[in-house]
Parts: structure tokens; sequence; C-alpha cells
């Protein structure tokens, strides 16, 4: 069972790899704080081309998202007809359904703003999935915690996502343990709506036991370590923020906000400018 | 010291007296549920919690454990525990190593010589830079052991350090730990059943049962208690733990099962089988041996229908189990896993024991009947409407047979069912599948100790990288393992009386 995401980090020494975590946390936030802000065709398509060089770059290749298809497609899809449908302003193309009679309709008008609002959405949500795919692809989950903590994060909630990350695939292994157990025993290998209930039921109790027990050894073993006594604690291991990652983060968020301060400024009618 | 459980009636640990001087090495046995891990979690400081009662009082040294806190407690003493699984928290060698003295705020090279020397003590230095999701058991354990030794405690406690590894993973810890005590002075108590490879390290020996202390004795001298530790149910190495079967002729004929040439490939390319070849005849026990990894455990689930050989046949009473549906498999054979509570699903004993008759479609009234019949007959009838997560350990493996049997499978497969069992756990269940192979079923069943394969065994099927290496009458395999070299798999004295 997949309970690892598949879409998942990719070991590998890219130059975006080896980048801090922190300053592909910014890039992350300033990209989809202009992907949202800067919201026309011409700069939709231009995020969405500058993340496919950048997975290009990071060596990850685009078949990564052949398993997530159906569902990206499918939610971008249902943007674009939202927006579609609900948008009646701007130059009418055709009626989604015609006059049935006399003044009977027509309704749902398809306007050319409806179809430009519509691709520029899909558009974004393209943005924000990719990019924050490239980000969890070429940042190993570990690294972020570590680098979450070297900037001020609590220990206690790094470890939080640090031990979750451990057990994720533990649990999943237990759940496939389970499941055998119950088939061995003539449940069904196949899950149906039917027996959906039964079957979670079933599996639920023994995986918290046995959830509750490593639990237990796992806290003992932390609190056996001295994790909880002090506020602070020493990080042996090093994450260098180096010269390139300065620089990278200055000039990212430089530039998110110069083309915001554009945009308020464009979108302010030009009498009201000093 | 007194302990008792918020909540129960009965105490725990009764008067329990036990000094243990600076650098002595002390194994700690006694039968499941006597009281021995709430001894070394009370030493910790772990227990008591609230509400849990205590009286008398444990010291470290001059310090009252009571007075100090888990923390304080852990520079002075640790503990390794069972599971190589659960006692990580990081993803990484390193900084597992490092995450105790990091807590301690020890300085950045101070971290760095501790990390060091801890995985040079334990032999693993060679793992750092790795991830701990990819390490073996052996590996996990030993990493475990580092990240204790990094604080620098003056004593650690071991419980069960090796109750999951396979012989070879478990001969690497004991060496360790032997290790460790002739590079520190620290003190060693191991909490073990196995006591094979413990006993010759040991200065003292501490014997539980029922909360209390039976026996305090130096470890050359257990033997002279011989008949007491027998009854308690603990076991002793280089000794026959109980009459061995007679073998040969059992008055049934034919297989239940037959493997031939079977094949298997994981996704990922690894090739786990390479051409098993055996045989199980009706009434018989056959014990499957052989290191992590070899591919014991797929070859049970390759029989049952869970996974799918590459090539070869599973012929079941001489029906292709290849063409039998998934449900047809499941009733003509029984799996035990390996930790009980994995195969535990509903909230009574009765109901639990029902599970299988429910999905088979089989008759209410009658299974009902026998469903208690058969809890009776395995020391479960005043259990019928308590919840299976209250009962123990060996109840609870108990009840994983009594739900199998049920449905009445002629084949039963075990993939090492006997982890952390005493001797007296042993025999209950050792007595249940031989009433099933005296009505003609056939066992086949994982396990790791060869005395108790000895005991109970009729044949060893030894596999090593995916072949069969050696398919023999219990005693003969024995001879040809030693000959082999595995030296881990058989017995310290062999029936003829030659030793490895």
């Amino acid at each position: 069972m997949a309970l690892v995401p598949e879409m998942a980090f990719r070991k590998d020494d890219s130059i975006i790899h080896r980048l801090h975590p922190i300053t592909k946390l910014v890039f992350l936030i300033c990209f989809c704080i202009l992907v949202l802000v800067l919201a026309n065709l011409f700069f939709s398509i231009l995020f969405l081309v500058l993340i496919v060089v950048l997975m290009k770059v990071a060596r990850i290749p685009l078949r990564v998202f052949a398993r997530r298809a159906r569902f990206i497609i499918m939610f971008t899809l249902i943007l674009f007809l939202l927006q579609v449908v609900f948008i009646d302003n701007g130059k009418i193309l055709f009626w989604l359904i015609p006059e049935l009679a006399p003044g009977i309709g027509p309704f749902v008008p398809v306007t050319t703003l409806g179809i430009e609002r519509g691709i520029v959405i899909a558009f974004r949500f393209l943005c924000i999935i990719t990019s924050s795919f490239l980000f969890v692809a070429t940042t190993h989950p570990n690294d972020f915690a570590y680098a979450l903590m070297q900037v001020g994060l609590p220990y206690r909630y790094g470890f939080t996502l640090i031990t979750t990350l451990r057990f994720l695939p533990l649990f999943g292994s237990e759940f496939n343990v389970v499941r055998r157990a119950q088939v061995a025993r003539g449940m069904e290998t196949a899950i149906r709506p039917k027996n959906l209930m039964r079957t979670i039921k079933l599996t639920f109790l023994p995986l918290l036991v046995s959830g509750m027990s490593k639990v237990d050894a796992l806290s003992i073993s932390m609190e056996g370590r001295g994790f909880g006594l002090h506020k602070n604690r020493t990080f042996v291991r090093k994450l260098r923020f180096s010269g390139p990652d300065a620089a990278l983060t200055i000039s990212i968020i430089f530039i998110t906000l110069l083309l915001c301060i554009w945009t308020i400024l464009i979108s302010i009618p030009v009498e009201y400018h000093l | 010291m007194s302990f008792r459980f918020s909540g129960s009636r009965e105490p725990v640990l009764k008067n329990i007296d036990l000094n243990i001087g600076t650098s002595e090495f002390i194994t700690l046995t006694g039968p499941s549920g006597c009281g021995k891990s709430t001894l070394c979690l009370s030493i910790c400081g772990f227990l008591p919690q609230e509400g849990d009662e205590i009286e008398g009082s444990i010291r470290l040294g001059r310090k009252n454990v009571q007075d100090h806190s888990v923390y304080e407690l852990s520079r002075w003493i640790g503990i390794v525990q069972q599971d190589p699984e659960a006692q990580l928290c990081t993803l990484n060698v390193m900084d597992e190593v490092a995450f105790g003295p990091e807590n301690f705020l020890m300085s950045k090279e101070d971290i760095n010589k501790k990390v060091e020397w801890a995985l040079d003590v334990v032999g693993a230095k060679h793992l750092v830079g790795r991830e701990t999701t990819n390490l073996s058991g052996g590996e996990k354990q030993r990493l475990a052991i580092a990240s204790i030794l990094a604080l620098e405690p003056k004593a650690i406690i071991f419980d069960e350090p090796t109750s999951q590894l396979d012989p070879k993973g478990s001969a690497q810890i004991f060496s360790i730990i032997a290790d460790l005590q002739r590079r520190t002075d620290m003190t060693i108590i191991v909490v073990e059943h196995k006591l094979r490879q413990v006993l010759p390290l040991s200065s003292r020996v501490v014997v539980m049962d029922k909360g209390e202390i039976v026996l305090d004795a130096p470890a050359d001298t257990i033997m002279e208690h011989r008949s007491m530790l027998q009854r308690v149910g603990v076991r002793l190495p280089q000794h026959n733990w109980g009459t061995t079967p007679p073998r040969g002729e059992n008055g049934h004929k034919g297989e239940i099962l037959s493997v031939n040439g079977l094949h298997m490939t994981y996704p990922g390319g690894k090739q786990v089988l390479k051409g098993v070849d055996f045989s199980i005849g009706r009434g018989e026990k056959v014990g499957l041996m052989g290191d992590n990894g070899s591919g014991k455990s797929t070859l049970l689930l390759n029989i049952l229908g869970l996974e799918k050989p590459g090539a070869g046949t599973v012929l079941l009473e001489g029906r292709d189990a290849g063409k039998m549906s998934m449900r047809e498999r499941a009733k003509t054979i029984g799996f035990i896993f390996q930790n009980p509570n994995h195969q535990i699903f509903e909230s009574t004993v009765i109901k639990e024991t029902l599970f299988a008759c429910e999905n088979f479609g089989m008759d209410d009234q009658e299974s009902r009947k026998s469903a208690k019949d058969m809890l009776e007959g395995c020391n479960l009838g005043q259990y019928i409407d308590r919840h299976p997560y209250g009962l123990s350990y060996g109840e609870k493996r108990r009840l994983n047979l009594a739900s199998i049997f049920i449905y009445g499978p002629r084949l039963l497969l075990m993939d090492e069912p006997f982890i952390g069992q005493d001797l007296n756990n042993l025999n209950q269940l050792m007595s249940l599948t031989d009433d099933f192979t005296r009505k003609g079923g056939g066992v086949l069943m994982v396990l790791h100790e060869p005395e108790i394969a000895e005991m109970y065994c009729d044949r060893l099927v030894f596999l090593k990288d995916g072949r069969v290496a050696v398919d023999e009458p219990t005693e003969k395999a024995f001879h040809l393992l030693r000959e082999m070299g595995e030296l881990e798999y058989v017995p310290e004295v062999l029936p003829d009386g030659s030793g490895t």
C-alpha cells in the first residue's frame, strides 16, 4: 500500500538538490504568491515553463506525474469548467444550453473572459502542484526538518515530523501484514464498498495495538536519551547556507516584492497615481 | 521493593531485594510475565507512573531513583529494548547516535568523538551515512546499542535484545556485549530467555517467577538448580528440555504439501527463491531454518498464495494450488504470523475464534459449539467473552491457534511463532500442534532455535540463498549443518553426545 507517497524525495545531486532547504522553501512560497498575484495568461504560461525547466535542471522526469495524471487532469478540468460556466462577463462566444423554446433560454453563456480566466486558474493550479512537487522531490524531508529547526522551529515540532517520517513506512508494512493475516483466515482480498466498514474496523484495532506498543518503545527510547530535557539542543548535522543560497534567497524575495508592487501599481487607475 | 500497577489488584513485583555491583554482568531471566521488564523500567525511572504504587526504594549509586527524573538517570543507566524498529527515532545513522548527546547540549566536538567511539564499539563505523530504514534487524539493534553508549552510562540494561534477530544476528549482538564488558567497566544486565549465548558471559544469574526473585546465584552454579528452573519454565542450555518424541512412522500416509522448483523474484528485481523443492507428509512437523533474508517468509507466503511464484508449483493434497482460489487455499492452510497482535481482529475471544468460520460461510450454531470446545481445549475457556487484547502473550498465541484449528485446515504454516516465549508457553503451543499432527495435519514452522527444533521437529529444511541446502530428519540435519559450519543452528550437545 502506498502510504508513502509516490511523489516523494528523489535522491540525486543536482544543483537544485544541493540548495539549502530554506532557499527552496522561500522560492516555493514566493513562487506561489506570484502565481496568485500575477493573474494573466502570459505569466501563467511563463511560470509553468519555468517549473518545467527547473525540473529538467533537477533531473526529474515529467513521467513522475503519470501515476497521478488522472487526478491532476480531472481537477484541472473541473477548475477550468467552473470558471467557464460561472463567468458571464466578456464577449459571448456561444451558449451551453441553447434557446429551448421562445422565451426560455438560452442559458449559460460561454464568454471570452470565462475561457481566459478558466485557463489562468487551471495553469495556476498546475503551477502550484508542480512547484510543490519540485520542492518535495529535491528536498530530503529529514534535511527539511533539520533546516526548520536551524532557523528557529522548536525541536519538539521538528522531531514530530522526523519520527512521523520514520514510522510511516513501518505502519505501511504493518498494514500489509494485518491484511495478509485477514486473507489467510478467509477474508476477501478485494475491499468492496459493501465490506469497507467491516474491513476498516477489523484492521484498525490490530494496527492501533501494535502502534501503541511501538509508541511506548519509542518514547522510552527518546526520553531515555534526554529528549525534552532542555529548551534547546545541539545539532551536529550541518546544513550549510552557502553564498549562492544567500544570493538566491535575497534575489527571489527582491523580485517577488518588485513584481507585487508593479502589479499593485498597474492595477490602480492612472489618475490616482501621484 | 514491591510494585503494583494502577488499576490492578496483584502486585507485579514482590519483595525484590537485589544488589548489583560495579562492572557486574547479570543475566535476568524467568517466564513471560514474571515482572522482568517492570523491574528494568523501574530501575531506569520510567516507572512508577501516576497511580502506580511502589514500596521500598531503588538506588543507583547514592541516588534514590524516585527522586530523579528519567533524564538525569539516563546519564547513569540506559536501556536497549526488544524491538529494533521502534527505538530508532531518526532517519540517519549519524543523527541517531548523536541524538542523546545533542539533547544533553554537549559540544559538537565531544559529540563527534562519542559517536565515533560508540559506533566503533558495536562494529558499525561503516554504517555512517546510511539511512536507518534500510538497515537489517541486526544492524538496527547495533545502532540502538551505540546510541545508548554515546551517553556513556555507568550501566546498560538489554531487554531481550536478540528476540527478533536470527542466530547470526544474535551472535553478533552477544559478541558486542562481551566486547563492551572487556573494554569498559560498565555494569551490564541482560534480560534473556535464550541462555545459551549469554550464560558464558555472565557473572551472576537472577531468576524471577511471579514477581519474585527465586534464584540469585553465580552463573557457573546454575546447573545445580536445574529441576527448580525447569519447573519455573527457564530454558537451560546443554539440557534436554523435554523428552524427544519418537520419530519416523506416524501412521499417516501421503503428502500434504509438495513444493516443486519454486522461483520467486520481487518486483525490485531481488530473486528470493531460486528453485525450492521439498514436501511435507501427513502427520509431519517440519522445521524451516535459515538466515534472515534466505527466503523463509517468502516461501510461506508463496505456499499460502499471498505471493505468486515466478515458476514452479505448489501441490496441496495433490492438487495444483495455482488453480485453487485464494479462499480455498486459505481454508486448507492455517497461518500463524510472527506477532500475535497482527492476527487478532475481533472484540471478544469467542468472536475472534469464529472470525474465519464467518468468512468461510460455515454453519453458525455448529461453529459456535465447536469454538467453545476448541477454547476449552486451548485452556482459554474462562476468557470466552473477554477482550483478546487483555490476554497474555502466550494466551494470545493459543487463541491464534484456536481460531485457525476451528475451520479444520490440513496444513499449518508458522512464521517464528516462538519469539519471546518461555518453556511453559512453548510446551502448551507444541502440545496443541501435536494434537493437530496426530490427526494427520502437517506443520511447517520457521524457527531459529536449534534446541526447540530438536525437541519438536521431525525434519529440518534449511534454506540458504533461496535454495534448500539441507532437507533431512532433525538429527541428521544437525550433523550436516555442523559440517557446513552453520553452528548457530546446531544445539550445543547433539543427541548422540557430540557437541558443537
